[in-house]
């Protein structure tokens, strides 16, 4: 326990940790992952097969419908061991499946609110509320756009006053750093009252 | 078919992913017009054995490393299996840089790479699964993350 080294066996690595930045259709995901990522984001699908319905256009091909959900994603390697990846998330209710596979294991989310659209953050809000999952609401700044202050997206949304409220610039990396840094906080936050429990 | 309304499962296989970082090893013969969904369907279930799920749990961000006998036994791969390893030798990737590569949907991955770790031939580094208390590796992350 006198060495650092004695007191933590060295850790396998490389480590993979994720946080997911859920939002409305538009509003600035891929831009943000874009922002603080060291590669250009990447698109992976998810292929959900579901009974079909009967109802589709193609019921006459066979009984299951396959539904796609695109996510694009990033990496940031964060030291010598910790690889981050930012998986931007579509906010859709249908997508809530899905997410429950993607958000396992997360540190955290970030739900990125457009403020002249603020109703498509509702179901990310939801589900992550209900999640139990550390999250922050941020708030991109859109060129144009009337701006309205955290607390009245705070208002607005009836958000919690211990979930912070955070501005924004999706197209800014050291905007981008200090939301994801806020979320972060949040995180060890809670890890601590989840520790000292 | 190609005239009908808008078809999801064609447009797994089919849709243009990113083409940057193509593999060096193609895992599928090239999806074309004359391939309907069903087509794809049969693909998917072939490789997968219709397994909606590996043995090994891979998250999304899970990384993957070739073995020493997976370095050897590349050359007698086929498909998807050959691509993933063929990848997996150059760098540590994980399962959603896989699929995008490969441009392969990400639950096919899962299962053909949880069959690989089964079979010995890829390593798996998986996330911690203690991370919400795990007050270490937040702090280190907030380390990094203002460092970057």
């Amino acid at each position: 326990m006198h060495s650092e080294t004695a007191t933590r066996p060295p850790a396998r690595s490389p480590i993979p940790v994720k946080i997911v930045v859920a939002g409305g259709f538009g509003v600035g995901k891929t831009t943000f992952v874009g922002a603080i990522s060291d590669i250009a984001p990447l698109t992976t699908e998810a292929a959900m097969t579901t009974a079909g319905d009967g109802i589709d256009n193609r019921s006459q091909v066979g009984t299951k419908t396959t539904t796609t959900v695109a996510m694009d994603f990033g990496r940031v390697a964060v030291d010598q061991s910790i690889v981050l990846y930012i998986f931007g998330t579509p906010g859709q209710d249908r997508f809530g499946f899905m997410w429950n596979d993607l958000v396992q294991g997360a540190i955290g989310a970030v739900v990125l609110v457009d403020s002249r659209r603020i109703e498509d953050s509702f179901p990310a809000l939801d589900y992550f509320e209900h999640r139990n999952l550390p999250f922050i609401v941020a708030v991109n700044r859109f060129d144009g756009a009337v701006m309205h202050s955290a607390e009245d997206v705070r208002n607005a949304l009836s958000i919690a006053p211990n979930v912070p409220v955070v501005a924004t610039d999706a197209r800014h990396r050291e905007a981008v750093k200090e939301t994801v840094l806020s979320l972060l906080q949040v995180a060890l936050e809670q890890a601590r009252v989840r520790t000292r429990a | 078919m190609e005239d009908d309304a808008y078809d999801d499962s064609q447009v797994a296989l089919v849709r243009p992913f990113l083409t940057r970082s193509m593999p060096t090893v193609h895992a599928a013969p090239a999806v074309n017009d004359t391939v309907g969904p069903e087509a794809a369907a049969v693909r998917s279930y072939a490789m997968t054995s219709g397994r909606a799920r590996g043995a090994v749990h891979l998250e999304f961000e899970a990384m993957l490393q070739v073995t020493p006998r997976g370095s050897d036994a590349s050359a007698s791969l086929s498909f998807e299996r050959a691509a993933i390893v063929q990848l997996c030798k150059g760098e540590i990737l994980s399962i959603a840089e896989l699929s995008a590569r490969l441009r392969v949907p990400i639950g096919v991955i899962r299962v053909v790479a949880s069959d690989l770790i089964v079979d010995g031939l890829l390593e798996a580094f998986l996330p911690s699964l203690g991370v919400a208390e795990d007050i270490d590796l937040i702090s280190r992350l907030i380390e990094g993350v203002r460092a970057l």
